[in-house]
């Protein structure tokens, strides 16, 4: 990449070094399962990838968003599970000014070392990416805070020991009415169950219901009333990585389509040969580096403390677009090998297809983009 | 011009409808179990594997339009039943068309009844497309052929009674011969294939080691293979239009059901379909579906009318399975989350049709027919001209 600095650049070549390293044996097999393995996390932890924050204050390791960019689009070209680890921690960096001392202290030093998973819930039944519009209740009892409602389309969910979750403090004050709090999994009066998902199957997506949770009040991250602008000033960063992930997936099926068709032949020459087939991956390369450009230009821009939300917008909706175009061409290039569970191509496609619904629909990404060069006034409305 | 079904077309269209929405549907028809089998002899009785085939041995004289119908109509609620119809008929009407009188009479009657399962051994490790590249042998040894070799995948592999299947007899790259394979002979062996999707059509991969198959069974002359497979086959033009009309009834069902979906569900205070970019989608999608199943129905009632449809059905082969995915993947969309996971149907029939972008041959191929009949002989690579007419 032109801009990287020497440093990024270094830190580039040694995480894809770790990756292949550590991760290419059975990526495969563990693309099937339905949670991240301890293995996994550990090799993460140890390799201090899982304290990816911005902020000298908590970690003994503050990186740029540029660096946590490629952090992410490295592992995820090898072991695309790792993506909701690593967008986890991310997150929970991120909210460890706001967090208690105590709650500080129970939760980096778990997390980082890769033996504690968290999970983020803000999704309802009834709202999605209309964020402002959730039903989960916390009503403050004495010393703690007792929740109830039901969040779904947790990533993580199943696997998590703990989630952040949204809920609100007073339901009549709209977006300012929404809290967040830190509730261990393995409190009274959670359940959880799982959805059987065609890809990014390791997310081990579940619905969590909340019946009567109580917390302390130490559990609460932020002032009453804090928690959306809290969760919203992560989406941005958030939603670029989910586009780097999504792109790592068809580079690495690009890279390995290349190999085949310089060695498969028909008609008597390699597929290479014929301008239907090299042409496509001329395309495709064309359209994933323009993609990965507005990635890093966005993570670039929040670096330097520019906006970067319309940028943000445009690497989630394009750069998963993208991915999943360019996998359902590579699929097809390799034939019926492709459509073969032999091939990882088919679950690459199937995974990357999860990056255009999580983290905000492409239709909620227009909606910002258009606000942002039409101005609040004439934009669309909602 | 008449963009509309005869009446006796129509009448079929309901009762296929009809069928398939009572017998098909509510069934969970994914692998070839009891049920699965009683299904088909149940569709063998209204005629659904005997259309354009003799009446002597219980076939129907109906047209190719009323096969499309058929497809399109049984893959609206089960895509892989609907490929099945085809693959049937594509064994048996080459059974017709090729086949000696004794293996007709053996044969044609239980393929028609619904209680013979078919399949078609063309595809090898090293040849898809480029079906002249097979390794398969056959080698004649007085009465019969001896046959060796190894062909996947294999739809519907798994559970076939019957293949059709395609070896060399010569050393020449055109010296292909087709014969019905009795899959309970000695010296055959299958297993079954992990694919992405449709997995009701049991994908096998067939070892033949030294298999004996008598003369009889020799589906036209020796090296008549090509033809064969290019005109009643996998590769023929019936395959690439009906391939495409069942990718368009999966996607017609799964538009139908986003745009009730779209109707339900509220997102800031509104149905979602109050949204343009949501609602325009749809409207795209609806366009395309209609133009490309009126490009399959012409092409059909060409073929019906004994005109060149070679272009036309190279257009349904590429483009049919490429929207259908397309309409697919934007009703997963449209279902946000919901749809991406197994409680729905979508993220199945988005693995299903994907296989249909590649079953009537790769789309770069299907252009290049189509180059072929618009631009004339110029636009076919020099290496691919000998293969022109057998594609």
């Amino acid at each position: 990449m032109v801009f990287f600095t020497e440093e990024q650049r270094r830190f580039c070549e040694w995480v894809r070094a770790f990756a292949l390293k550590e991760f290419s044996d059975g990526a495969k097999e563990r693309a099937k399962l339905e949670y991240v393995t301890p293995e996994v996390m550990k090799k993460l932890a140890d390799a201090g990838l899982l304290e990816l924050g911005t902020s000298a204050k908590y970690t003994n390791r503050p990186l740029d968003f540029v660096t946590i960019g490629i952090a992410h689009e490295e592992i995820c070209k090898v072991e695309f599970p790792a993506m909701i680890v690593l967008l986890i921690q991310y997150l929970v960096y991120g909210l460890a000014e706001y967090m208690s001392d105590e709650l500080r202290e129970a939760v980096l030093p778990a997390t980082s070392a890769g033996k504690s998973l968290l999970c983020f819930a803000n999704t309802e039944p009834d709202c999605g990416s209309d964020a402002a519009a959730i039903k989960t209740r916390a009503v403050r009892d004495g010393g703690s805070y007792i929740l109830s409602g039901e969040k779904t389309s947790i990533s993580g969910g199943m696997q998590a020991d703990a989630a952040v979750i949204t809920a609100k403090t007073d339901p009549e004050a709209g977006v300012r009415g929404v809290t967040l709090f830190y509730v261990p999994l393995s409190s009274p009066g959670v359940s959880r169950s799982l959805f059987h998902d065609m890809g990014n199957i390791p997310a081990g997506r579940a619905s969590l219901i909340f019946d009567e949770v109580r917390v302390p009040v130490a559990c609460r991250i932020g002032a009453e009333g804090e928690g959306f602008s809290k969760v919203m000033r992560t989406f941005d960063a958030s939603r670029v990585l989910v586009g780097l992930s999504a792109l790592a997936l068809a580079e690495t099926s690009l890279a390995e389509t290349v190999e085949y068709v310089r060695t498969k032949t028909a008609f008597g020459s390699p597929l290479s040969r014929f301008e239907a087939v090299s042409f496509k991956l001329a395309e495709h390369v064309t359209f994933l580096e323009a993609a990965r450009m507005i990635c890093y230009k966005a993570l670039k821009l929040r670096d330097e403390g520019l906006p970067h939300s319309k940028e943000a917008a445009m690497a989630k909706w394009f750069a998963p677009k993208c991915a999943v175009n360019a996998l359902h061409d590579l699929l097809l290039i390799f034939g019926h090998g492709g459509y073969s569970e032999e091939n990882p191509v088919e679950q690459r496609w199937r995974d990357a297809i999860s990056t255009l619904i999580g983290d905000g629909t492409a239709e909620i990404m227009k909606l910002i983009i258009a606000r942002e060069i039409l101005g609040g006034k004439f934009g669309p409305t909602m | 011009m008449d963009f509309k079904f005869s009446e006796e077309e129509e009448l079929w269209q309901w009762a296929v409808k009809d069928f398939a929405d009572r017998e098909i549907a509510p069934k969970e028809l994914t692998a070839f179990d009891r049920s699965f089998r009683d299904t088909l002899r149940k569709m063998g009785e209204l005629g659904f594997f005997g259309i354009r085939l003799p009446e002597q041995h219980g076939g129907d004289p109906a047209n190719w339009v009323m096969l499309g119908i058929l497809a399109e109509e049984v893959a609206r609620v089960n895509a892989g039943i609907a490929y099945f119809i085809l693959v049937s008929h594509e064994v048996a009407f080459s059974l017709v068309s090729y086949g000696t009188h004794e293996a007709k009479e053996e044969w044609l009657p239980g393929l028609i009844r619904g209680d013979t399962v078919g399949c078609i051994c063309s595809t090898e490790p090293n040849a898809g497309t480029d079906f002249q590249a097979i390794e398969s042998r056959a080698d004649k040894d007085g009465e019969t052929y001896i046959i060796r070799g190894e062909k996947n995948p294999v739809s519907f592999g798994m559970d076939a009674d019957v293949a059709l299947s395609f070896a060399k007899t010569g050393p020449g790259k055109k010296e292909i011969t087709a014969m019905l394979i009795p899959l309970g002979l000695p010296g055959i062996s299958r297993s079954p294939l992990r694919n992405m999707g449709l997995s009701a059509s049991a994908s096998a991969s067939f070892r033949f080691d030294g298999a004996q198959i008598p003369l009889k069974y020799r589906i036209g002359g020796e090296g008549e293979g090509l033809e064969v497979n290019a005109t009643t086959g996998l590769l023929g033009n019936a395959n690439k239009i009906i391939a495409g009309l069942i990718s368009l009834g999966v996607a017609q069902t799964a538009l139908k059901s986003a745009i009730q979906y779209s109707k339900e569900r509220f997102a800031f205070g509104k149905p979602i379909v109050k949204f343009e970019g949501l609602s325009n989608k749809i409207a795209e999608d609806a366009t395309f579906i209609e133009a490309a199943k009126w490009l399959c129905y012409r092409a059909l009632s060409l073929k019906d009318r004994g005109s060149s449809h070679t272009k036309e059905a190279a257009m349904c082969g590429w483009w049919c399975p490429k929207i259908a995915c397309e309409v697919i993947q934007d009703s997963l969309l449209i279902h946000g989350h919901a749809g991406y996971c197994d409680d729905h149907p979508f993220q199945q029939m988005l693995r299903d049709i994907l296989a249909f972008e590649m079953i009537s041959g790769t789309e770069n191929i299907l252009k290049l027919i189509i180059g072929h009949e618009t631009i004339g002989a110029m636009a076919v690579p020099d290496s691919m001209m000998d293969h022109f007419g057998y594609l």
